[in-house]
C-alpha cells in the first residue's frame, strides 16, 4: 500500500514511517503544509495520514484538496487535538477516520487496513489467515468451511489480531480498540483475557490452530509460531 | 443592620441627646428670664407705691387687680426688701399655685408699713411640660423626616452602590458577563465601580491565561507521549528480547499510556471549566444512559453484577452531549469498577435526577470523593479524576452532584 504521512513532529514521523515500512507499505512523508500539498497533489496514494495542526496551514485543507481532485485515497486524521469540532469537520470533508494522539501503532495499523478495505469495493472483502477466513461484509468467520459463531467483541478482537499479525500487541491497545478511549478500568484486562480464552476455544473447537500466543510481560501475538 | 439605618440611628440618638441637653438648658434659662421678669414687675409695683406715698403721703389702697397674697399692714421695724416664694390655694384652679412675693416696708407719717406684693409664677411643671412637648414634637418630626429621607436616599442616592453590589454577586470568574459601568454623579460609587471593573477584568484575564496555559501544556504533552508510546511499541516487536526486557518496555508503555490518560483528563477538566462545551440544545439523557449501559453490559455481565435500572424515556437536560456522555460514562465506570463480583448496581434516571448506586464497603473519607486525585485504594488503575470531572461538569452546567452511603450502597445522585 502507498501511504502519505503528514506529520510535523520529526520523532513521531520517523517512528510511524519506520513502522509502516516494516508492515510492508511504501511510505512518503511530509513535514509541513506546503510539502504535504505538493505531494498530495502530484501522486496517488492508497492512504493519507494527516495531522491537523501543521506549520504553514491546516491539515483539513489538504483533505479538502484531495477530495476536490477526486482522490481515491483513504484519509485518516491524526491529531493531538481531541476536539469534537475538528473531528466533525474532518469527517464531513470526507476523512474516513479520526485517531487521537497518542495512539497505539497496532490501532493505526488496524484503522489503515479497515479504511483500505472500505476503499476497495471491487477487491476482496475476505481476510484469510491459515484456515481462518473473515468476511468483513457479512462480519462472519469461518474455520476451514465451518462457520464460527462469535460475539461482536470476539469478532472485533479477531479482526484486530489478524490486522496485526506477528506483532506483539499490548493489553492496553486491545482494551482501547474494543472499548474506546473512555474505558479506563483495571477490570478490562481480566475481561480481555476471558474474551481471548473464548475466542481461542471457539476457533480450536472447529479445528483451527492456536494462533493467539501470550508474550509474557508484554501482551499477545497472533500468528503461526 | 443596613448602613443607612445605622447612620440614621446614630444621628437620631445624637439629636435626641442634643434635644434633651438643649431642653434642660432652655428650661433653666427660660426660668431665669421669667424670674427676672416677675421681679422686675414687682419692682415696678414697689416704685408705683413709693411714688403714690411721696405724692399723697398716705397709705395706698391695694391695686384693683390685687390677689389674695397681697397685703398692707403696719409693722414695728422697717424691713429690707426681699423676695420670697410661696404657694397659695386657688379656688378657681383648685390647686396650689406658686407666687413670688416682694416684701418691703415704707415709712408713712413716722409709722412703718409692711407691703407684700405678689405675682403668680409660671408653673415650672407647666414650663417643663411645654418645653418637653414642643421638643418632643420637633424630635418626632425629625424622626419622620429621617425615615422619609432614608427611604428616598436608599432608593436614589445608594442605587448605584446596590447595583454594583448586585453585579458583583452575579459575577463569575469563568462566566462571560462583565460588570457594567454605573452612571452616577457620586464620586465614591464611580470610583468603587471603576475599581471593581478593573479588578474583575484583571482576575478574569489571569484566570483565562492560566486556563489556556493548562490547556496548551496538556496539548503539547500529547505529541512527545505519542513518540514514547510508538517507540516502546516498536521495541516490543524486537524478537531477541528476554522476558525481563519485555517487562520493562511494557511497563514504560503502560505508564506512558496512564500519563497520557491523566493528561487527557486534565485537558478535559480545563476545557470544561473554560466552558468550551456550551449547551446548545438539550441532550436526551435517556439515550445517553441506555447507550452507555449497552456498551458496559458485557462488563456488567462479566462481573456478574445484579443490575437494576429504571430509565425514564425522553429525559432531556440542558447539557452538551459530549459532557453528558462523559458524565454518564464516568459515573457508570466508577460504579462498576468499585463493585465486587456479584455486587449490586442500581441506575435510576428521572426527570430531575440521575442516581447511580453500587454496593461496597464504606469509604474512609467520603467527603473527599469528588476531589481531584482522591483514590480510596492506591492500587487502582484509575486516574483519580473521573469523579472530579463529574463534579466539574455539574458545577459548570448548573447540576448538583451528591454522594451518600446508605444501607451498604454508595449512592451518587446528580440533581437537575
Amino acid at each position: 500500500m502507498k501511504i502519505l504521512l503528514i506529520e510535523d513532529e520529526p520523532e513521531l514521523r520517523k517512528t510511524v514511517k519506520q513502522f509502516l515500512h516494516n508492515e510492508g507499505h511504501v511510505v512518503e512523508s511530509a513535514s509541513d503544509f506546503r510539502k504535504a500539498e505538493d505531494k498530495a497533489g502530484s501522486h496517488d496514494y492508497d492512504c493519507v495520514l494527516v495531522d491537523i495542526t501543521l506549520p504553514g496551514g491546516n491539515g483539513l485543507e489538504i483533505i479538502r484538496q484531495l477530495k476536490k481532485n477526486r482522490s481515491k485515497a483513504g484519509v485518516i486524521i491524526i491529531s493531538a487535538k481531541n476536539s469534537l469540532d475538528d473531528k466533525v469537520a474532518g469527517l464531513e470533508l470526507g476523512a474516513d477516520d479520526y485517531l487521537t494522539k497518542p495512539f497505539h501503532l497496532s490501532e493505526l495499523n488496524a484503522r489503515i487496513k479497515s479504511v483500505n478495505r472500505r476503499m476497495n469495493f471491487e477487491g476482496s472483502n475476505e481476510i484469510i489467515f491459515a484456515e481462518i477466513t473473515v468476511n468483513t461484509d457479512a462480519q462472519s468467520v469461518k474455520v476451514k468451511t465451518k462457520n464460527v459463531d462469535l460475539t461482536k467483541k470476539e469478532y472485533d478482537l479477531l479482526l484486530f489480531f489478524m490486522s496485526n499479525r506477528n506483532r506483539v500487541i499490548t493489553k492496553e491497545s486491545i482494551a482501547e480498540h474494543l472499548w474506546g478511549d473512555d474505558m479506563d478500568m483495571a477490570d478490562s484486562y481480566d475481561f480481555i483475557y476471558s474474551h481471548i480464552k473464548n475466542l481461542r476455544k471457539k476457533i480450536m473447537a472447529e479445528g483451527g490452530g492456536d494462533y493467539i500466543h501470550t508474550v509474557y510481560g508484554a501482551g499477545y501475538k497472533f500468528g503461526e509460531e | 443592620m443596613r448602613l443607612l439605618f445605622k447612620t440614621s440611628f446614630v444621628y437620631f440618638i445624637t439629636t435626641a441627646l442634643v434635644f434633651i441637653g438643649g431642653g434642660i438648658i432652655f428650661y433653666y434659662n427660660l426660668q431665669g428670664i421669667l424670674d427676672e421678669e416677675v421681679n422686675e414687675k414687682l419692682n415696678v409695683q414697689k416704685d408705683r407705691i413709693e411714688k403714690y406715698i411721696s405724692e399723697h403721703d398716705s397709705v395706698p389702697a391695694l391695686p384693683y387687680d390685687h390677689n389674695a397674697v397681697d397685703e398692707i399692714r403696719p409693722c414695728v421695724k422697717p424691713v429690707n426688701g426681699y423676695f420670697a416664694d410661696t404657694v397659695f390655694y386657688s379656688k378657681e384652679e383648685e390647686e396650689d399655685l406658686p407666687y413670688r412675693m416682694f416684701i418691703f416696708s415704707e415709712n408713712i407719717h413716722g409709722s412703718n408699713y409692711l407691703f407684700r406684693v405678689s405675682k403668680p409664677l409660671f408653673e415650672s411643671d407647666d414650663l417643663s411640660e411645654t418645653i418637653l412637648g414642643s421638643f418632643g414634637i420637633v424630635a418626632l418630626i425629625l424622626l419622620v423626616v429621617f425615615l422619609v429621607l432614608n427611604y428616598f436616599i436608599s432608593g436614589k442616592l445608594w442605587k448605584p452602590f446596590f447595583r454594583t453590589m448586585q453585579e458583583l454577586k452575579e459575577f463569575k470568574l469563568e462566566g462571560k458577563r462583565t460588570i457594567e459601568p454605573v452612571k452616577t454623579s457620586t464620586k465614591e460609587f464611580r470610583q468603587l465601580n471603576e475599581a471593581l471593573i478593573a479588578m474583575t477584568e484583571k482576575a478574569r484575564n489571569d484566570f483565562r491565561n492560566m486556563k489556556s496555559f493548562t490547556e496548551n501544556a496538556s496539548h503539547e504533552l500529547q505529541t512527545p507521549l505519542s513518540v514514547i508510546l510508538a517507540e516502546t511499541e516498536q521495541m516490543l516487536q524486537t524478537p531477541s528480547l528476554n522476558e525481563e526486557q519485555l517487562n520493562s518496555i511494557q511497563s514504560i508503555n503502560q505508564t506512558t499510556r496512564k500519563l497520557s490518560r491523566l493528561n487527557q483528563s486534565l485537558l478535559l477538566l480545563a476545557k470544561i471549566s473554560n466552558r468550551q462545551f456550551e449547551a446548545g440544545e438539550k441532550t436526551d439523557m435517556s439515550a445517553v444512559v441506555n447507550k452507555k449501559l449497552d456498551a458496559l453490559q458485557e462488563l456488567i455481565t462479566f462481573k456478574e453484577l445484579d443490575r437494576r435500572s429504571e430509565i425514564a424515556a425522553e429525559i432531556k437536560w440542558p447539557l452538551h452531549h459530549v459532557l453528558a456522555e462523559v458524565l454518564v460514562n464516568n459515573l457508570l465506570s466508577n460504579a462498576i469498577r468499585h463493585t465486587e463480583t456479584k455486587g449490586q448496581l442500581r441506575i435510576t434516571l428521572a426527570n430531575d435526577k440521575l442516581v447511580v448506586a453500587n454496593s461496597g464497603d464504606p469509604l474512609s473519607e467520603p467527603e473527599k470523593i469528588f476531589e481531584r486525585f482522591y483514590k480510596e485504594s492506591s492500587s487502582s488503575e484509575s486516574t483519580g479524576l473521573g469523579l472530579a470531572i463529574v463534579k466539574q461538569i455539574c458545577e459548570t452546567c448548573g447540576l448538583k452532584a451528591g454522594y451518600s452511603y446508605e444501607a451498604g450502597m454508595h449512592t451518587f445522585a446528580i440533581l437537575h
